[in-house]
């Protein structure tokens, strides 16, 4: 902002970019009328809620099908320099909106307490609000917005970590919120540094490239690692992973599979931004003789590595998933660590992949919890005989997280692993060799506890709890919609892979 | 054409997921059903096919049409092609594992537990090991290879004995690892070739989809002189040009000048070593070999006899058709280190074999060291040496499941598989003992058994490689031989004890249940008898179904392998 605008410009700026935030707007409103609706609706209807919410995101999803198919070229900046639109933008808000509307799918028609209890509308209106903030992240490179957007992430999941409404979920909510609140202080703290050293919050102004091109780079460094642990930390990347396990474990799996995903898609497009801004000035970094790449790489393999052998020692459903979700953070981080537009867009296919994988096991996870009380990999034994069908999909899910063919988890790694090879093989560095031979076997290791499921439930004889009850018709379908999904974006996988081509971003 | 071999299994397997379960009979009808088609329709294409145009690039029967096709902005196209065709090497094993799963359908008879369960999964095994021979593209390859892996893990795991999770997660672990190897070495490989065709069709070199020889040089010598804009570059996965130096890219990571170095060495050296351990855990070949035992011992019969028969097999393919042909250099290189490792196989598993007192894991560690011989005839490079090799692969596909399925038959009766259990049954059962003793000379390699002729080519070969051509020391196959004699040791020794001497058994009440052969184990186990017998006598009918191709295969590695070894 130059000082010589006027306020009456400022506005016609705003007014002018209204039709490009058509999707947060439609959130925003959705909200509203999620409120004014609960205040007027007969009791009754149980469901009326989670239907008018997925209207509401299938009427973003309507007004982003818009945005993408005019294309934007590069990148506009809209709303005063507060907020950006480019295909990367468009591209991440898809994930977003598909991620809640996934979500919602599993409580829409599922098990009733998210319908009908009185915790009802808080649910959908955290749900809409956090993707509100998540939708405003994609669409921003203004540290400012960047703060207040990730708060409002942060702020909607702390009380949706709350709501089994148990002293379990109160202790991992309280948790969260005590770890969320000083990750987003260091992250503050270390945004004034970088603010102090440009004069700018706009990561892709001049000002700013210019800014920190002129400062040591040791302070620098200091300062944009504060903001990055912030990042980090909601990517549930580790060693900033600590609070993960205890909030899968203490919430209610349908708030689970939306932090499973829509914070991580948050966090993973800031962190994109973050570096490709830092990127045109790697150059300072490299007289201190100090690696960027090097440095994140070592966080993406002890990812890879906490994740993975955390995972096999879990016997809770829930902490099992959790650790799997930090490993895959970390293989997300080795598509992006590519530092490629390839990189990105391998990154982009594994997220694409990972909701409906995901997805799917929550859905059944959520089936199996409600309907028959199964929490542990114990209670699972022998089920695959009762339920040949619904074990098979497990089978298929896992073997997609895991990523062995024919799954779209596979091409997923695939397209990450090439990404990071390409990468290595024009630069030479040799901590992406390192990187790339770890990710590797770190798939072997991740096969030990994706088969503990499937394991238990089709070799062993006995069943350890006898259950009488049915399993929900709805979410077998729904799963098996997922898998189909899955097995799709195996066989075509270039029809989803030509789509992400189309995502363009400086780098 | 060679495609209605998946297609054919695959459809019996939807056919068998659309019958409800309490139709217990239908499901092995309805296997047994698509194994014999595959057979009428491979007699067919035996009849069509033609031993003498064999080469490495003329497939037969072939299909070659694009499946994934991706932009990758400035590093041009991945193209991934359903790409299927045998040449001679394929077509023999494409043979016998239609042969092998068709008796491991009647072997599986009387498999009484979850039997949807059991043959759908049968199905996806079938669909997938003929896939794997059949593939000419190494991503379908790859991936027909992993899909293996999931059915066999669950028809070990669910149906097998006692320690069966162990063995199928070992299992599991071990091949996934193997295939961890090869996947490192197929995304280096695809990264780093391009198919000249497509990639002239997009640079505008070549006109057409069937471009003459003289377009296909000029492209590649464009591209070997950079001339090629990198974005009209088509990477590609298919054998036919990962095998051709002048299809990769200049100064790319594998190409023959200016390559990568890894560890001090050239980096097609160590994908040649890559893809060794890949296919040698599969193979498998001593130290990773472990567990094959445990695989094998609590398998249900059927799937032991495929184990043994078609998956070990794949590793042995996998060796001749991906790892020599693509890098032919590191077979001489390394020829004294795989020669060695087979040494070591033959013996170890030799001698592990005689201490066994489990007649399947017996049966387990003569085939490591059957294997060992077929290192021992690859390493030679030599025309009697790979000849060898893929007779004693087909050969030992013929001879183990043979071993196996008499091994399940008093295993059925009985429970029990001990030696010590048994005593003098050729008093008992004469005819079940006239095959164990058929079965076990045939292995030892006793002429006018197929196990011999396939061993006196490898140790021609072997000593051909060392003595004529260099390649290792002589005492390699020299101490070899001693993996014969152990051999014939082995079985001799287990024959006298399990069925000579006077009857008795462990408990009385076996008496009862061990009668002879019936009709269903007659009709699994003769015809492989018979096979041994026709390829011991007639080694011709099987050696011309593959000479052509093993002496393409000999004068690429070998001219080829000379001229990248003096490259690098």
């Amino acid at each position: 902002m130059e000082q010589s605008e006027s306020l009456y410009d400022l506005l016609q700026n705003v007014m002018d970019s209204v039709y490009a935030i058509q999707v947060e707007a439609t959130l925003v409103v959705g909200l509203i009328l999620l409120l004014i609706i609960d205040l007027i609706r007969n009791r009754k209807h149980a469901q009326l809620l989670g239907y008018f919410t997925m209207a509401i995101a299938l009427v973003a999803v309507y007004f982003l099908f818009q945005q993408w198919n005019s294309s934007p070229e590069g990148v506009t900046l809209i709303m005063n320099d507060f907020m950006l639109i480019d295909t990367l933008s468009l591209a991440f808000k898809a994930l977003v909106l598909i991620g809640l509307i996934g979500t919602l799918l599993l409580t829409v028609n599922g098990p009733s307490d998210f319908q009908s209890g009185v915790k009802s509308l808080e649910y959908h209106v955290l749900l809409v609000g956090a993707c509100i903030g998540a939708c405003v992240l994609a669409a921003t490179s203004n540290l400012l917005m960047i703060y207040v957007a990730l708060e409002m992430v942060s702020l909607c999941s702390y009380a949706l970590a709350n709501f089994n409404f148990d002293k379990k979920s109160a202790e991992s909510s309280f948790k969260y919120m005590l770890f969320g609140a000083v990750a987003s202080g260091v992250m503050l703290y270390g945004m004034s540094w970088i603010y102090g050293f440009t004069g700018s919050l706009s990561l892709t102004s001049p000002d700013f490239m210019m800014g920190l091109l002129s400062m040591e780079s040791l302070p620098l460094l200091l300062g944009s690692f504060l903001v990055l642990v912030g990042f980090l930390f909601k990517l549930g990347l580790a060693p900033f992973h600590v609070w993960l396990p205890d909030i899968y474990q203490g919430s209610p799996i349908p708030v689970v599979s939306f932090f499973n995903f829509v914070p991580k898609v948050a966090a993973l497009v800031l962190f994109i931004r973050f570096l490709a801004a830092f990127q045109e000035v790697s150059l300072v970094f490299v007289d201190v003789d100090f690696d960027w790449q090097l440095l994140l790489t070592v966080f993406a393999i002890l990812s890879m590595f906490i994740g993975n052998l955390g995972a096999l020692r879990q016997t809770n459903l829930k902490r099992l998933m959790a650790y799997s979700s930090i490993a895959q953070a970390g293989f997300m981080m080795v598509g992006v660590l590519a530092f490629s537009r390839f990189g990105i867009h391998a990154a982009l296919f594994y997220l694409a992949t990972y909701l409906p994988a995901t997805l799917g096991i929550f859905a059944l996870l959520y089936d199996f919890e409600k309907h028959q009380n199964l929490t542990t990999v114990n209670d699972l034994k022998g089920l695959a005989k009762r339920i040949p069908y619904t074990g098979s999909l497990l089978v298929l899910l896992f073997i997609s997280l895991a990523g062995l063919p024919p799954t779209a988890g596979f091409m997923g790694k695939l397209f990450i692993f090439n990404a990071i090879w390409e990468t290595y093989q024009s630069s030479g560095n040799q901590s992406l060799l390192l990187l790339f031979v770890i990710g590797l076997f770190n798939v072997v290791i991740s096969l030990f506890y994706y088969l503990k499921i499937p394991y238990f439930m089709f070799f062993s004889d006995q069943e350890t709890k006898n259950i009488t009850v049915r399993n929900s018709r709805y979410l077998g379908t729904l799963s098996s919609i997922f898998v189909l999904l899955i097995l799709l974006f195996f066989f075509k996988a270039d029809w989803l892979m030509n789509q992400i081509n189309s995502v363009n971003f400086a780098f | 054409m060679l495609s209605i071999l998946i297609i054919i299994p695959l459809l019996g397997l939807l056919l068998i997921l659309c019958v409800p379960r309490e139709k217990i009979a239908a499901f092995k009808w309805i296997a047994l059903a698509t194994s014999i088609i595959q057979l009428v329709v491979s007699a067919y294409l035996l009849l069509m096919y033609q031993a003498g145009t064999s080469s490495l690039d003329q497939y037969q029967f072939g299909q070659n049409i694009p499946w994934i096709d991706l932009a990758l902005g400035e590093f041009g196209h991945l193209s991934i092609r359903y790409a299927v065709g045998v040449e001679g090497l394929g077509f023999v094993f494409v043979l016998l594992s239609v042969l092998i799963l068709l008796i491991g359908v009647i072997s599986s008879w009387n498999i009484r537990e979850k039997r949807k369960g059991y043959f759908a999964l049968y199905q996806l095994l079938n669909a997938s090991i003929i896939g794997c021979f059949i593939a000419q593209d190494f991503f379908l390859f790859f991936l027909f290879f992993e899909f293996m892996l999931l059915p066999m893990y669950f028809l070990i795991g669910i149906w097998g004995g006692k320690r069966r999770a162990y063995a199928s997660i070992k299992f599991f672990l071990y091949t996934l690892l193997g295939s961890v190897f090869i996947l490192v070495v197929m995304i280096m490989l695809y990264v780093s070739a391009v198919n000249p065709v497509e990639t002239g069709i997009k640079a505008e070199l070549i006109g057409s989809e069937q471009p003459t020889l003289n377009e296909i040089q000029l492209v590649q010598k464009q591209l070997q002189q950079n001339q090629i804009d990198p974005v009209h570059y088509v990477h590609t996965f298919e054998f036919r040009y990962l095998k051709d130096v002048k299809n990769y890219i200049p100064n790319s990571f594998l190409s023959l000048i200016g390559g990568g170095n890894l560890f001090g060495q050239s980096a097609r050296m160590i994908a040649f070593l890559a893809l060794f351990i890949g296919f040698a855990i599969k193979l498998p070949a001593v130290p990773v070999h472990t567990w094959l035992p445990d695989a094998h011992v609590e398998a249900p019969t059927p799937i032991s006899v495929i184990l043994a028969g078609l998956l070990l097999k794949i590793g042995a393919y996998g060796l001749l058709r991906v790892a020599y042909t693509i890098f032919p250099e590191g077979g001489i290189y390394y020829a004294e280190f795989i020669a060695i490792l087979g040494l070591i196989a033959i013996l170890y598993g030799a001698f592990n074999a005689l201490a066994q007192q489990d007649l399947k894991k017996l049966v387990a560690y003569s085939s490591i060291s059957h294997m060992g011989f077929v290192l021992l005839g690859l390493a030679s490079i030599t025309n009697e040496g790979v000849s060898g090799a893929i007779f004693q692969s087909i050969s030992h596909g013929i001879i183990s499941p043979l071993l196996f399925l008499l091994v399940g038959v008093i295993y059925d009766r009985t429970g029990s598989r001990q030696i010590d259990d048994y005593q003098g049954l050729i008093h008992q059962m004469p005819k079940y003992t006239t095959l164990m003793v058929i079965a076990a000379f045939a292995s030892l390699g006793l002429p006018g058994f197929s196990g011999f002729v396939g061993e006196l080519f490898i140790f021609l070969g072997a000593f051909e490689g060392a003595a004529v051509e260099g390649y290792f020391m002589t005492w390699i196959p020299i101490v070899a031989t001693i993996g014969l004699i152990i051999g014939a040791a082995y079985y001799l020794w287990m024959l006298q004890r399990v069925f000579m001497g006077p009857f008795s058994l462990k408990h009385d009440s076996w008496k009862l249940s061990l009668s002879d052969l019936s009709t269903r184990e007659w009709l699994m186990v003769v015809p492989l008898a018979i096979l041994t017998l026709l390829f011991g006598i007639f080694p011709s009918l099987l050696l011309d179904l593959f000479e052509p191709y093993s002496q393409a295969f000999i004068e690429h590695v070998r001219t080829f392998g000379a001229q990248h070894l003096k490259a690098i």
